[in-house]
């Protein structure tokens, strides 16, 4: 077991007090996790309470040359919190404020360790929303959310993290505090904000964000559409993409997610069918209807069995909750659970899903698959017990094989969730060395003593 | 020319290289026309080149279509040319995944015109998108009033390809929406004028064909009345492609005031959206309804604002957005004190306005400077910023040409540094001089 | 080690941290030590010997309130109580229970007329001013140090217990609905029988015959100390009394007695276990519930006055149970009471039994941010179903001079009824 490092204990306390720094063995291991199977355990944990005992906090490790990790909620998936070589971890919890919103300057202005769920109910009540809504949601802060640019069901429509980032104020390895954009929409030099984001914390800690918030579209309908045949929701998918529709959100489960939402979750899903698509638009209340009939009819043309459209709130959210309760309802058929979320080009999907389970058939891998259809994002869900190590192997390989399928097909190996710890090695499958070392030139600029959170995205 | 120079053209040779008077003319950013002028064929071959540059410690200038060579500060001096214009092949085009790679000399229309016939777009007009390459563009961050809706090259560049300082073609980003995989390099090169590398090749996420455009026109001379009409669709959903605010300031007085609001629509919509915007705007109105393809003709004559002659500076005010009014009186207020005539053109969906001014033999330099400084002063009071972005070029030399909180730059010029620490790139049109 | 038991559950947690929002005291400490997530990680490395059960892993066991409100958003479906039950369980075997806990888990509330006893004279303590025998008695406090506040949470101790003043009820319709066996939780006969007097009342009222039951303690304060061997005890002497009535429903009026009366399965092992089992706990339901059932048999008096109420829930009915509905449509259909909805309704009190005692400062955190939110609500009257929340929520009240009064929620209804004939 780590032993406390004392002298950078006794440092910690006296930039953010006792109370606010620990260090003990029950600590460290409960700090050496996030939501993926990476571990790593921390020498420290400190809560600091203001962005100057952040400044401190750096700045005393690069002078030490001790590893800093943000840390939000740790819901990352990747080993991104994960505190891989020992360091100092920089938790959130205290600080929590939403600073400002603007409805007339169409912005917010947050701490970094606000849910972002608790950022769309206080903008809710402007009718505004921040577009990002990763499934995490409810427990993921902003500033991780920002750090892994993270995705969600609306990127069909409205992108990802980082194009709802207006700006960020940093703390820099060297202690320095660093704002880049802010409340207007461009600003000039090189898109520091654009760097920043997806950056995984190692470039510098995030202290406040400004985002961009936008009007709640005025009304949305939701479509619950049944195969028989995957290959048949999977060409829906590109055809509706091919037809130039762009739904709000175009959403995949398959047969074995299917059965385990209804069963656990008490959905009322179609248990027979291969896959179901959810697919819903949003607009002007006048402008739905035909949207829902030309998606019927091609979903109808690709092979679509049922069609379900939800009538009122209730039953747009029984839709949602499957859904949404898709990933933890697989965690039920056994004790451990892996996602990936490799990315191809839509139009690959359907070659993706059949080439996915012949390589979940060859190393005997239980899964169930979901997508982000729209943006040929793959979710598949291995289960399998961690305590089995020969299962375990099995997996990892699988894994490995599945990334690098995503990459043959003209994709990549994370398209929301991260590079991190885990998925280092699978660089090598997209990049060669010389585009990382590219890459590596950045973190150069920003982190030449290799501070922030070391031993990630890079091979 | 000294004797590495020669050696390099001499490697060359074959390589689409002009050293004649009339195409060196043709080449010339600033006063001086450089040594050379190559035009590469290939990414691999614009590696070569570049590799040989830095290898001579030749200086290059970037020069995609020429129309924005104009832009930023001055530049510094340099030794050759390089051209994209041959970087002109479509690399990968997949209308069923809506993406679309092509190497960075093509011209935008020309792809516009290319992906019509699968009815697809790239969401996006920036001025002199006829003569100006994509290449051009992202480097140069160029964005037009569809920005309101569709953003900016960072919102639909999904990749590419770059030569850097050292010769080293590297990849990045990809062509899925959604990509987490090692840093955006991406947003890296969008906007960065050429300092750190040369793009070769794009990626860009593409649209449906807009069907149909319903605008609503105001010509109010009264600022209240253009506010009131842009506050009704401010805090709502509706596609608001753009909307774009035409005015003149005369010794205080307001001219030609033009409010256009595009919203873009699918045909089986148009009705319900005429009466909708009926209900909703209570201004003295006019409505039309277009295709798209007519639309786009109107909208094209925006680039005439920005056509800046050799007499003509031409300032970018970026504010928050509920400052474009505020902005628009201190203008008002500026142009009665300093009796000219200002040219304004604005965004105010993202809080975006140009201004143009008139120089003339009388201007003094000093004069110009104390009206910066002043703009400066009162913009930082909204916590918004101005840039010039265009100016004669004997002006270039007195003005910060680019508005940046002196605490970022040193970080502009470190990444400049790492990525071109010999300076092959030239500078001098970057924030701070890059 | 006993701990393998929840070895299954503990290493299904995904750890995806949705525990967090919902977890009062992370919430209120911002600690990965404090929710679920953390409390799983720490069990599951005590099991595969990474961590030494040592004092250190003390708080992150025992500060939990087991209210499982991380249930209702876990994936896995953990629940998390039975984990930290056994993990307390474990703790105290390797470092002895307190003296006190021993006494009154296997003494005090084995015998009940001792208690009884004892509370009688605490109550006259209590009255005269002389409070400090309670303190002698550390009847309350069942961690020495913090009788004090123990004593302060309780604005006077009842000098008659419900089981002694079970013939104030009066009789009820003549109409009979159905019988009712009526458990007496420990907190409704010692500490609030005003309240199991009001429960009986209506049931009455609504045409039912009730008896009491000779029951003992449910088992859930040992429970919640991690005393698993007296809950088999309860459990097996409780289980014997209630397979002798054959009332048609088993009622209690106490959140929390009606879920752990429904966990007996755990704890009895009778031969042809699952039929007795399942015919006994069928019949358990919670008085809410039985009142939401009965709606049709209610008469109510017609009244003018308009109060604003809301309702509490008790995580035993909120979290445990998943029972919400009830309350909320029993309390939108009294006359002359404007239903409004408390925000965060199903977080804790910070009560959680003893808890407000054995935890005294993480306990005020989680009540300050319950009060807030009645505060907001406007209400004039808390309703709640439990009576270790009402008593947690009184206290509360009465520090922070909140204008609201704190009610059970069969107070509530038998104010607003007819008296039956």
């Amino acid at each position: 077991m780590r032993m406390a490092n004392m002298g950078l204990v006794k440092q910690c306390r006296k930039i953010c007090g006792k109370k606010n720094v620990l260090h003990r063995p029950i600590d460290l291991l409960l700090y050496e996790y996030d939501a993926s199977m990476e571990k790593g355990r921390p020498d420290v944990i400190v809560f600091p309470e203001n962005t100057a005992q952040i400044q401190e906090i750096v700045r005393m490790a690069s002078g030490m040359g001790v590893p800093v990790i943000a840390r939000g909620s740790a819901t990352n998936l990747c080993g991104g919190t994960v505190a891989f070589s020992g360091g100092i971890i920089i938790e959130f919890s205290r600080m929590k404020n939403i600073l400002e919103i603007n409805v007339e300057d169409q912005l917010a202005i947050v701490e970094p360790g606000v849910y972002n769920l608790d950022l769309q109910n206080a903008l809710a009540k402007y009718g505004y929303t921040f577009a990002p809504d990763p499934a995490s949601q409810k427990v993921s802060t902003l500033a991780g959310n920002a750090a892994m640019n993270a995705g969600g069901p609306h990127c069909l429509k409205y992108g990802v993290t980082v194009n709802h980032v207006l700006g960020l104020e940093m703390v820099l390895p060297n202690g320095e505090l660093l704002t880049i954009g802010g409340r207007v929409s461009t600003a000039p030099g090189y898109d520091l904000t654009g760097i920043m984001n997806g950056s995984e914390g190692t470039f510098g800690v995030i202290t406040k964000l400004y985002l961009k918030i936008i009007p709640i579209p005025e009304s949305l309908k939701t479509m619950l559409i049944s195969f028989t045949e995957i290959e048949h929701a999977a060409n829906s998918v590109s055809s509706i993409i091919a037809r130039g529709i762009i739904p709000a959100t175009l959403e995949y489960m398959d047969n074995l997610c299917i059965r385990t939402v209804v069963k656990s979750l008490k959905v009322d899903y179609p248990v027979d069918a291969a896959a179901v698509l959810i697919i819903e638009v949003d607009g002007p209340a006048f402008t739905l209807d035909e949207q829902v009939k030309e998606i019927e009819s091609i979903c109808k043309e690709n092979g679509a069995t049922d069609i379900r459209l939800a009538t009122d709130d209730n039953e747009r959210n029984t839709l949602w909750t499957g859904r949404r309760g898709a990933l933890g309802a697989m965690t039920r058929l056994k004790p451990s659970i892996v996602v990936f979320d490799g990315t191809v080009p839509r139009n690959r999907l359907p070659e993706a899903l059949q080439r996915i389970d012949e390589i979940s058939k060859k190393f005997n891998l239980q899964y169930g698959t979901l997508l982000h259809a729209g943006d040929g994002n793959i979710h598949p869900i291995i289960v399998y017990d961690e305590r089995n190590s020969e299962e375990t192997n099995r997996v990892n390989i699988g894994c490995q094989e599945i990334m690098k399928l995503c990459v043959e097909l003209g994709g990549t190996i994370t398209g929301e969730h991260g590079v991190g710890r885990e998925k280092i090695q699978a660089m090598k499958y997209l990049f060669n060395p010389e585009d990382l070392h590219a890459m590596k030139k950045l973190k150069t600029v920003f982190d030449p003593g290799n501070i922030c959170n070391p031993g990630k995205i890079f091979p | 020319m000294d004797n590495s120079f020669t050696k390099l053209i001499d490697k060359l040779k074959n390589r689409n290289i002009y050293l004649d008077k009339n195409t060196l003319s043709r080449y010339t950013t600033g006063k001086v026309a450089p040594f050379a002028v190559i035009e590469p064929d290939s990414p691999q071959i614009m590696s070569e080149v570049m590799r040989e540059c830095y290898h001579h410690k030749t200086v290059v200038n970037i020069w995609g279509g020429g129309s924005h060579q104009n832009l930023g500060g001055q530049l510094q001096p340099y030794d050759i040319t390089l051209s994209t214009k041959c970087l002109n092949k479509v690399i990968d085009y997949e209308p069923d995944n809506l993406t679309l790679t092509v190497e960075s000399g093509n011209t935008l229309t020309g792809i516009q015109n290319r992906i019509k016939a699968d009815n697809l777009f790239l969401p996006m007009n920036p001025p002199f998108s006829l003569s100006a390459t994509v290449g051009g563009l992202a480097a140069s961050n160029k964005f037009g009033s569809f920005a309101q809706y569709y953003g900016t090259f960072r919102d639909f560049m999904l990749g590419g390809k770059a030569v850097l300082a050292d010769g080293q073609l590297i990849r990045f980003g990809g062509k899925t929406v959604k990509n987490v995989a090692g840093y955006d390099m991406t947003k890296l090169f969008i906007g960065s004028m050429g300092t750190i590398g040369l793009l070769t090749e794009l990626t860009f996420k593409l649209i449906p064909f807009p069907e149909k455009i319903l605008s609503v026109h105001l010509l109010a001379d009264n600022p209240d009345i253009l506010r009131s009409a842009l506050g009704k669709i401010k805090h709502t959903a509706y596609p608001v492609l753009s909307s774009v605010l035409f005015l003149d300031l005369e010794d205080g007085t307001v001219r030609n005031p033009a409010l256009n609001i595009d919203f873009q629509v699918r045909e089986k919509d148009v009705k319900n959206y005429q009466t909708e915007i009926n209900r909703i705007f209570t201004q003295d109105i006019t409505m039309s309804e277009n295709d798209f393809t007519e639309y786009n003709k109107r909208v094209k004559s925006y680039d005439a604002f920005f056509d800046i002659d050799d007499s003509e500076i031409l300032y970018e005010w970026i504010v928050p957005k509920s400052q474009i009014f505020g902005l628009l009186s201190y203008l008002q207020k500026e142009s009665e004190q300093l009796n000219r005539n200002i040219k304004v053109l604005s965004y105010p969906g993202m809080g975006i306005l140009y201004s143009k001014l008139t120089t003339d033999e009388k201007n003094d330099v000093s004069a110009l400077v104390t009206l910066l400084t002043a703009r400066r002063q009162y913009v930082k009071s909204l916590r918004g910023l101005i840039n010039i972005k265009q100016c004669p070029g004997q002006l270039k030399q007195h003005f910060d040409m680019w508005d940046m909180a002196g605490d970022q730059f040193k970080w502009h010029k470190r990444i400049k540094h790492e990525f071109d620490p010999t300076g092959i790139f030239a500078a001098g049109r970057f924030v701070g001089g890059i | 080690m006993e701990l393998d038991n929840v070895y299954d559950k503990v290493i299904s947690c995904s750890k995806c941290g949705f525990c967090q929002p919902t977890c009062p005291t992370y919430l209120v400490s911002g600690l990965e030590h404090e929710v679920a997530r953390g409390r799983h990680q720490l069990v599951r490395s005590i099991i595969e010997e990474k961590l030494p059960m040592n004092k250190d892993v003390k708080n992150t066991i025992f500060q939990c309130l087991m209210c499982n409100a991380c249930y209702t958003n876990c994936f896995p479906k953990i629940k998390t109580d039975q984990v930290i039950a056994r993990a307390r369980y474990e703790y105290i075997k390797r470092f002895g229970q307190p003296q006190l806990q021993r006494y009154i888990f296997k003494y005090l509330l084995r015998h009940p007329d001792t208690l009884g006893r004892f509370l009688k004279m605490a109550s006259v303590g209590k009255r005269s001013g002389i409070s400090g025998l309670v303190q002698v008695l550390r009847i309350l406090g069942w961690f020495g140090k913090n009788i004090a506040n123990a004593e302060k949470l309780l604005d006077k101790i009842p000098f008659k217990s419900l089981r002694e003043r079970a013939d104030e009820i009066s009789p009820g319709q003549k109409t009979v609905r159905g019988k009712v066996a009526y458990f007496a939780g420990c907190g409704i006969n010692f500490a609030n029988p005003d309240i199991g007097l009001a429960t009986l009342q209506v049931l009455k009222q609504r045409g039912f015959q009730v008896e009491i039951l000779p029951n003992y303690c449910c088992g859930l304060p040992a429970y919640a100390y991690g005393d698993l061997d007296s809950v088999k005890w309860f459990a097996e002497q409780n289980f014997a009394i209630l397979e002798q009535t054959d009332a048609d429903f088993i009622v209690t009026d106490c959140g929390s007695c009606t879920s752990f009366l429904k966990e007996y399965h755990r704890f009895v092992n009778p031969p042809d276990k699952g039929d007795r089992i399942e015919r006994v706990l069928n019949r358990v339901i919670d008085f809410t519930h039985l009142l939401a059932d009965t709606e049709e048999f209610a008469e109510y008096k017609t009244n003018d006055d308009k109060q604003k109420i809301t309702f509490h829930d008790p995580c035993h009915l909120a979290h445990h149970l998943n029972e919400k509905q009830s309350s909320r449509k029993v309390l939108s259909n009294l006359p002359g009471l404007d239903f409004v909805e408390l925000n965060e309704s199903d977080f804790c009190c910070g009560g959680a039994g003893s808890y407000n005692i054995a935890h005294y400062d993480i306990s005020r955190k989680i009540l300050e941010r319950k009060l807030n939110n009645v505060e907001s609500s406007g209400a004039d009257i808390l309703a709640t179903a439990c009576p270790a929340c009402i008593i947690q929520l009184a206290w509360g009240v009465r520090n922070t001079r909140l204008p609201v009064v704190v009610k059970h929620i069969s107070q509530v209804v038998l104010e607003k009824s007819i008296q039956g004939k």
